[in-house]
């Protein structure tokens, strides 16, 4: 039932090291000494197997419809590998619970940067059997950053509006989705594990093209960059559509929003099933709840479990 | 279809299709420069942009078949000229095609009309919104005259209209905006942006537009390619030297500085060279059974480098 991906598949120092001590310390160990070049091809190389294994249809080019391009995004999902198992020692809960074929994977938001979407895509592709892309719907803002956007498409993430969901589910895509959004993202450090405000598009695509939701509950990320405040205003100033104000950042420069050490774990719920009209307000209202309950239910179970925020 | 009228017959996708044609109809094209050598069978005259003379051209052909076929897509001509040429030019074929009752109009405009943005949705219905010009003025044109088009083509049921708004057309006789920029010396993109784009052969959209034309379709259609790839991968397989430049630099500097050098840089397409846009074929697909013969790399090389 239980999956750890984290420990069993790293190098006997990372798996000593992340049980033996305790604190930040064990993971920034852990993590330094996964650079060694053996460690980073022998990631390289099960990456690019799991992409091979991949369902998504791409051209003769490599690219997929909304810009997935398995050469392109290897190095970068080795980078994201190597982040889950070595730096936040991921370990992913039930991962076999999510159904084949087209599903909406519906997770908190938190942390400041978005780590849990990287986080929950390396599992789908590492761990989860078969292997599979995991669509991130994404900010619109993302689409206007340099590189970062052209990253995001071919790791397989588009700007999340309606229409490119739909396409993707109708391909039987596996898309993530976090209906808080920058709410969730950007909240202070007081409010953690604090589901904020879900939005109800998901639903709606949701019923329109009869998918599955599965909850996913992130633990660990919440406590990645301590916020303190939010300057709404200011954000919107620089394009941003947030600016956060974290013990780390802006004090630090763009380094001081790397993410603590902490130790991550994933919650994959139960699948959930909805039937009725995505025009129906309240029926969608109602429902919306029933998954932001789930999500809920999943991530109290999950932070009862843990045995602290770094091991 | 007895009496095909034809705009823009001297060049790129016109000229294919009068030539296409001309086995099948009687063929009348009109164009703005000169068309050296056309089949005989071709009555083609060159016009002004003062458009009397295409209104009398119309009188006395009786045409039942209007192809507007000479939007001016490669930003050679002031904003002004093209508005004029472009806007004006389709408000007055439209017109006399009501006034002088022809069986059907077809109006090729483009998928750029769509715009490029940061938020677009990655498959673009011909529902979306046509926002090209918001924010640069220089594509109002064809974005009015599609919006014309299409109102046309709901407004005068008795005129069976086509508005067709295809990918990026490449090929050796196609003189678009993309097909101009993939032909420069070393093309320049923007630094951290490497968009996905759809392109289709110029072959492909003639046999697109006749077999639209055999099936008797009515109604606006986006016509996709054989599929999308990232632009840099365009510039790579068409042969192209490219180079990433700062955004600031293309917008501002390489225009001007090109101008001296008589680089032209098509500054309208810069938007087009950091967003995505995609869009979905499948309606025009579904209602015609079209299919591209031209695989992508087969697409890429059509383009000729001079």
């Amino acid at each position: 039932m239980r999956k750890t991906s984290g420990a069993a598949s790293g190098s006997s120092f990372a798996r000593r090291s992340a049980s033996g001590r305790s604190g930040m310390t064990a993971g920034l160990r852990a993590f330094l000494h996964s650079m060694a070049p053996d460690v980073i091809r022998e990631t390289q190389n099960r990456v690019e197997d799991c992409l091979a294994h991949t369902a998504t249809e791409v051209n003769e080019y490599g690219f997929d419809p909304f810009g997935f391009h398995r050469e392109r995004a290897k190095p970068f999902f080795t980078a994201c590998t190597l982040l889950y198992e070595k730096y936040f020692r991921v370990e992913a809960h039930d991962i076999e619970r999510v159904p084949k074929g087209r599903v909406l994977l519906v997770a908190n938001h938190a942390g400041q940067v978005p780590t849990d979407g990287l986080m929950i895509s390396a599992a789908m592709l590492t761990v989860a059997q078969p292997p599979r892309v995991a669509r991130g719907m994404s900010e619109y803002w993302l689409g206007a950053l340099p590189w970062l956007n052209d990253v995001a498409r071919a790791m397989g993430t588009a700007v999340g509006t309606p229409e490119t969901c739909v396409e993707m589910l109708k391909r039987d895509e596996c898309v993530l989705v976090f209906p808080e959004g920058v709410r969730g993202l950007n909240k202070t450090y007081a409010h953690r594990y604090e589901l904020q405000p879900f939005g109800t598009g998901f639903m709606r695509l949701a019923l329109a093209t009869k998918t599955p939701i599965l909850p996913v509950g992130v633990i660990g990320t919440e406590e990645q960059q301590i916020g303190i405040a939010n300057l709404t205003k200011l954000g919107k100033r620089f394009g941003m559509p947030s600016l956060p104000i974290t013990l780390s950042f802006p004090w630090l420069g763009p380094f001081g929003l790397l993410p603590l050490p902490v130790k991550v774990h994933l919650y994959f719920g139960k699948p959930l099933y909805f039937q009725g009209s995505a025009d129906d307000e309240a029926g969608v209202r109602e429902k919306v709840d029933v998954v932001r309950e789930a999500l809920a239910t999943v991530l109290q179970h999950g932070r009862a479990g843990r045995r602290g925020v770094f091991v | 279809m007895k009496k095909v009228f034809i705009t823009g017959a001297a060049r790129g996708v016109g000229r294919l299709l009068a030539l296409r044609l001309v086995d099948r109809a009687d063929v009348v094209g009109v164009d703005s420069v000169r068309w050296e050598g056309h089949p005989g069978e071709i009555h083609f005259v060159q016009v002004d942009p003062g458009r009397r003379q295409i209104e009398e051209i119309l009188r006395e052909e009786r045409p039942d078949t209007i192809l507007h076929c000479g939007l001016l897509q490669d930003f050679q001509a002031s904003d002004a000229q093209r508005y004029d040429f472009n806007l004006l030019g389709t408000k007055q074929l439209l017109d006399l095609a009501e006034h002088l009752s022809v069986e059907r109009v077809l109006v090729l405009s483009t998928a750029m009309v769509y715009g490029a943005f940061a938020d677009n949705a990655l498959a673009l219905s011909e529902d979306a919104p046509r926002l090209a010009s918001r924010d640069r003025t220089s594509l109002r044109d064809l974005v009015e005259a599609d919006y014309l088009a299409e109102a046309f083509c709901w407004r005068v049921p008795t005129i069976r209209t086509l508005v067709l708004r295809p990918v990026h057309v490449l090929g050796p006789s196609c003189e678009n905006v993309f097909a101009q920029y993939l032909r420069l010396p070393t093309v320049p993109t923007v630094a951290g942006f490497d968009p996905m784009l759809q392109c289709m052969h110029e072959d492909d959209l003639v046999a697109a537009i006749l077999l639209a034309l055999e099936k008797n379709l009515r109604g606006v259609f986006n016509v996709a390619g054989p599929g999308a790839v990232s632009l840099q991968t365009v510039i790579r397989e068409v042969g192209s030297a490219q180079i990433s430049l700062p955004e600031s630099l293309l917008r501002f500097a390489i225009p001007r500085l090109g101008a001296l050098a008589n680089f032209v840089f098509p500054s309208v397409l810069i938007d087009y060279l950091k967003f995505s846009l995609l869009v979905s074929g499948a309606r025009f697909e579904d209602a015609s059974g079209f299919r591209c013969l031209y695989d992508l790399e087969e697409t890429f090389h059509g383009v000729v480098r001079t």
